[in-house]
């Protein structure tokens, strides 16, 4: 009785999780690199993805940030450049390779170029990023490298980035690459620059909402509570 | 995560098994006895009981799964805060003055009492292994998964670690342990989310702005990914499962009197408010920073490794050890004395020594852990869900005959054990159904109705129980029957 009930009881919560695995993206990168090289106030960014299997139809995408320009990209496979067809959906920016699939490639390879001009000491440099997750043998084996070579008064805020003397440069190695690597540049000259948010789809309104009805309750429910133990 | 890094994870994990240990063996003295070890000696204030009860409800549900359920839903999950807390109400109104009235050990301790039941107290003990096994192994799952990625090792020999800690303090100072590590959870989380949040607001550029790069992913990230319905569902199943949970019970249990009882639970309300928010902000500025993680599970680990300042990362991935070993102690305390108090000491060997039954608790403590490590290595689904599932099933087996029956005379024996299977039954029969449901009720909504009808229809059939058996709960009938006179 016991180990029939135990069974029935595991199979239901394997049933019911197996509706929330089905939700997940499915992961297609096998590899990733990305070195990041700041002179002066630009940034250059050279990304390449390896993806396993036959991904189909390939997009990438980047999320626009403030004091951070990004220059014309250029997309290559196979020493080849790779014609994409851009869609902004601010504040992202999604590029969709626009060549022909071939269905019996087995892997492909992607290298991303461009320059990001930047205005502000503490920026953030956008990373172009394959619209799919990376993928390990493992659960949550780092699959991604990011590599910076910074100017001697830089450094990287976010991703945290291990500084290595002998390359003079920073590097880490994650699960998932970031959006953005944010860096402090004390060379770069502060300008005026800010994204003013077109539709924040009302989180601001919901989130004080939740904060104001959390710290209501605690007050009140005290209040209560006191309120009964007084009148016992 | 560098080498340094790792080394700094493992020196904190090494003094925090010191401190748990330290304080295990400091309160191991204060349980000779079995209400020692099980409810420490009903001595907990308000603010140590509010920790507890926090500590039991923030499981690794909350701090890996729930992080992990805003990056992928987005905001509206988060109103669960509020609604669960509805079921607290009705614990503090309908539940905690009643039970801790009967100063029982464990929650079968009721049903034996009420129903005047061995068969209620054998089945509720029976259905708290099993569920409690499946809700444990969530803990062992969050915990093998952070180690993997923090430390580097295995995932076998984390998800083992993870076991190992959380069983040696509770072996040790049973409820004490609990309780002392309880506050120290706390004090961890309000710390890591206090410097947390508003690191990560500035980092994605403000509330504003991190709307809209959520909104532009998916509208449904800043509206209703979960709609009202499911939202209630899903409030309904663990709020009201909190009102009659065993290891809250314990907790009430474990408290001086009954209005130190409320005041905890408005404490518990406090640590909750912080960590909803904490929260909520890590899942949605991981969605905006990491936009395509392999698994939203990996959410903490990941804000933890890479994107928080050293030591406020380290802060929340110890915040994230301290969460699921010590639910884990809580859980596994339950379980061991569902097996050592009710089914040992009151069916098996009625005439045990004190001596006997806390050697009894601390051997089930033992066994009850390598259970939950089997269910672990396989891995069963994401955490949140596991967690979200297990509370399904103990709610519609358990709240009808204990909350309705602490406060309708009338229920009967029959009726309960009716409303329990029946309840469980129901609960399985609709999640091993395919969404969407018959007639829109939720798997819990389901079990809690046709418990509850079963338990009204049986008992007005059958036979009341005996006034004696009403005492506790019912004063009417104590002034009715000249007792208490």
């Amino acid at each position: 009785m016991l180990r029939h009930l135990t069974r029935v009881v595991v199979a239901a919560t394997l049933a019911a999780g197996s509706v929330s695995a089905q939700q997940q993206p499915r992961a297609r990168v096998q590899q990733a690199d990305v070195a990041i090289y700041v002179i002066g106030a630009v940034a250059r960014v050279r990304a390449r993805y390896i993806f396993a299997g036959n991904p189909g139809a390939v997009s990438f995408e980047y999320l626009e940030q403030p004091c951070a320009v990004v220059g014309p990209i250029r997309l290559e496979s196979n020493g080849k450049q790779v014609p994409y067809a851009g869609e902004a959906t601010d504040p992202w920016v999604r590029l969709h390779d626009t060549s022909a699939v071939d269905p019996t490639r087995l892997s492909l390879g992607y290298q991303i170029t461009y320059e990001v001009k930047l205005a502000a000491s503490d920026v953030s440099v956008p990373i172009v990023l394959p619209t799919s997750a990376l993928t390990g043998t493992r659960r949550g084996e780092p699959v991604a490298t990011i590599h910076a070579t910074l100017m001697w008064n830089a450094r990287p805020i976010v991703p945290r980035m291990m500084f290595n003397e002998s390359t003079r440069s920073w590097s880490a190695r994650m699960a998932a690459l970031p959006s953005a690597v944010r860096l402090s540049a004390a060379g770069v000259p502060n300008e005026k620059c800010w994204l003013e948010p077109k539709n924040s789809g009302g989180l601001a309104r919901v989130f004080w909402a939740l904060v104001a009805t959390l710290a209501l309750w605690v007050p009140l429910y005290m209040w209560w509570a006191n309120r009964q133990r007084r009148a016992a | 995560m560098t080498s340094s890094q790792g080394t700094a994870f493992y020196i904190s994990v090494a003094a925090y098994i010191a401190v748990v240990c330290l304080i295990g063996l400091r309160n191991y003295r204060k349980t000779k006895s079995e209400e020692g070890f099980l409810v420490a000696g009903r001595s907990l204030g308000p603010i140590v009981g509010g920790a507890t009860l926090m500590a039991n409800q923030v499981s690794a549900g909350a701090t890996i799964g729930m992080v992990g359920f805003h990056y992928f839903s987005g905001i509206s999950y988060a109103w669960t805060w509020p609604l669960v807390w509805i079921g607290w109400v009705v614990c503090a109104l309908f539940v905690a003055p009643k039970m801790r009235g009967l100063a029982g050990v464990t929650l079968p301790d009721y049903f034996a009492a009420r129903y005047d039941s061995r068969a209620a107290r054998g089945i509720a003990a029976v259905f708290i292994l099993i569920a409690y096994s499946v809700m444990l192994s969530a803990q062992y799952q969050a915990g093998g998964l952070l180690f993997t990625l923090v430390g580097g090792m295995s995932y076998s020999k984390a998800v083992l670690l993870v076991a190992g800690i959380t069983t040696v303090y509770t072996f040790l100072g049973g409820m004490y342990s609990n309780a002392y590590v309880g506050v120290l959870k706390a004090v961890m989380l309000l710390g890591c989310y206090v410097l947390a949040v508003p690191f990560l607001i500035k980092h994605v550029g403000g509330i504003d702005t991190l709307g809209n790069a959520l909104h532009a992913l998916d509208p449904r990230l800043t509206g209703n990914w979960f709609g009202v319905r499911q939202l209630l569902a899903i409030s309904l199943a663990i709020g009201l499962g909190l009102a009659c949970a065993p290891y809250e019970i314990s907790a009430i249990y474990s408290m001086q009197s009954r209005q130190i009882v409320r005041q905890a639970i408005g404490y518990s309300f406090l640590f909750q408010s912080f960590i909803a928010i904490g929260v909520l902000i890590f899942g949605l500025a991981m969605r905006v920073s990491v936009p395509h993680l392999p698994d939203p599970d990996l959410a903490t680990p990941m804000l933890g490794m890479s994107i928080l300042p050293f030591w406020i990362g380290l802060l929340v991935l110890m915040a994230a050890v301290v969460t699921f070993t010590r639910t884990g102690g809580a859980i596994l305390l339950t379980v061991a004395s569902a097996m050592s108090h009710d089914l040992y000491a009151k069916l098996m060997v009625p005439n045990a020594s004190e001596r006997a039954k806390v050697l009894a608790g601390r051997i089930a403590v033992v066994t009850f852990s390598v259970i939950p490590v089997i269910l672990a290595l396989r891995q069963l689904s994401l955490v949140n869900w596991i967690v979200i599932y297990a509370a399904k099933l103990l709610v519609s087996f358990l709240f009808v005959p204990v909350v309705l029956g602490l406060n309708w005379k009338r229920a009967t024996r029959a009726g309960a054990l009716a409303a329990m299977v029946g309840g469980l039954v129901t609960c399985l029969v609709w999640l091993a159904q395919r969404q969407p449901y018959v007639l829109g009720l939720d798997a819990a909504e389901a079990g809690v109705l046709v418990s509850a009808a079963l338990f009204f229809g049986v008992s007005i059939i059958t036979k009341p129980v005996a006034e004696a058996n009403l005492l506790p709960f019912f004063p009417a009938v104590q002034s009715a029957s000249g007792v208490g006179s």
